[in-house]
């Protein structure tokens, strides 16, 4: 009797060996801590729209009213209470066929990109699709009440792979805005 | 007659609560208001040591400017992976889904502002110990517009709870 209770206690102890390393092994209630930080995230923006017109391959078009180089044509203010990092997203142009947005331009495939503030005239800053977004506000971000202003330069893919005669396409620039 | 009353107040509780919960417009003093633009009010969020099983909460609140009437959509959304703080990484996409948007798209007229909560809910079964990881609350505007639109993020940190030393 002695005996099987010993086996049948080893047991027990086995399997819940086993069970515990089946498990994740926290400690018991630890304790969680939720911290809010609030603080007023806003920016604005002066230039919503741009109308690029009629494009052929490799042609090259400036975010202003007539489509030419205007280096501080928009201006972002921060308009919260911290200062903040903005970067510069943008998508592919649909329409038929899609135009991918890329670093480089090739078939179906345009680029954008955009000017710092302290560098007005070199257009620099890639435009991105993915999550590897860059900024277009300078290292040490933008202050409140701080004012960053920019541009940025379209050029169309470098031949195009349908026939695009009247095609129109559209997508969007996204500035998002985060705490430095 | 006595219990009408009381019917009426246990409603009137109810809707209240609800209306503090599904995020209807509040009133209240301490959120700043904007002339022009949007913008919310928590820059950032850390939830510390959370385990497996655990759930909280925590607000997010936009404000809509004087300008124009706005509708916003609230998502998850990846920080860049060559910005994060040290010793942080990307919060998986795959766990997303302990992340609950209470309202993933919100309309608001000129000078009003929303409060929603943010559920975090870890899962009793994962095995996700020691991660310092970062995901960000996109609010972007989806007011049909020109090409350019704006999005601000709230920064969330979620650190789960360390393995316990045995």
């Amino acid at each position: 009797m002695k005996g099987f209770r010993r086996i049948a206690l080893s047991l027990v102890l086995a399997v819940s060996l086993l069970v515990g390393s089946a498990l994740p092994l926290v400690a018991a209630n630890p304790t969680v801590s939720i911290t809010v930080t609030a603080e007023l995230v806003a920016i604005t923006n002066s230039e919503d729209t741009w109308g690029i017109g009629a494009v052929v391959v490799d042609d090259v078009k400036y975010f202003s009213v007539d489509n030419v180089q205007d280096d501080d044509y928009s201006q972002i203010t921060n308009t919260g209470s911290v200062t903040v990092d903005v970067a510069i997203q943008g998508t592919d142009l649909t329409g038929t066929p899609n135009w991918t947005l890329a670093a480089t331009t090739a078939a179906d495939q345009y680029t954008l990109f955009a000017n710092k503030q302290a560098t007005p005239t070199v257009y620099d800053v890639e435009v991105k699709s993915s999550a590897e977004y860059n900024d277009i506000t300078a290292a040490a971000g933008l202050a409140v009440d701080g004012t960053n202003d920019w541009s940025m330069n379209f050029t169309a893919p470098s031949s195009f792979g349908g026939t695009e005669d009247g095609n129109e396409k559209s997508g969007t620039v996204t500035l998002v805005a985060s705490k430095h | 007659m006595k219990n009408k009353k009381i019917i009426i107040g246990i409603i009137l509780a109810m809707a209240i609560a609800a209306g503090s919960y599904f995020g209807v417009m509040h009133f209240k003093s301490g959120v700043p208001s904007l002339d022009e633009g949007f913008g919310i009010l928590q820059s950032e969020v850390e939830f510390r040591n959370v385990y497996p099983g655990w759930s909280g909460s925590a607000p997010l609140t936009i404000i809509n400017g004087k300008d124009r009437d706005r509708t916003f959509s609230i998502s998850l959304e990846q920080p860049n992976p060559n910005k994060l703080k040290q010793f942080y990484q990307v919060f998986p996409e795959e766990y997303y889904s302990w992340i609950t948007i209470t309202e993933p798209e919100v309309s608001l007229k000129a000078g009003q502002y929303h409060e929603q909560v943010i559920i975090f809910a870890m899962p009793e079964d994962v095995h996700y110990e020691g991660k310092y990881t970062e995901v960000r609350i996109r609010v972007s505007d989806i007011t049909p517009e020109g090409l350019v639109t704006l999005a601000v993020e709230s920064r969330w940190y979620i650190i789960t709870a360390e393995l316990e030393s045995s």
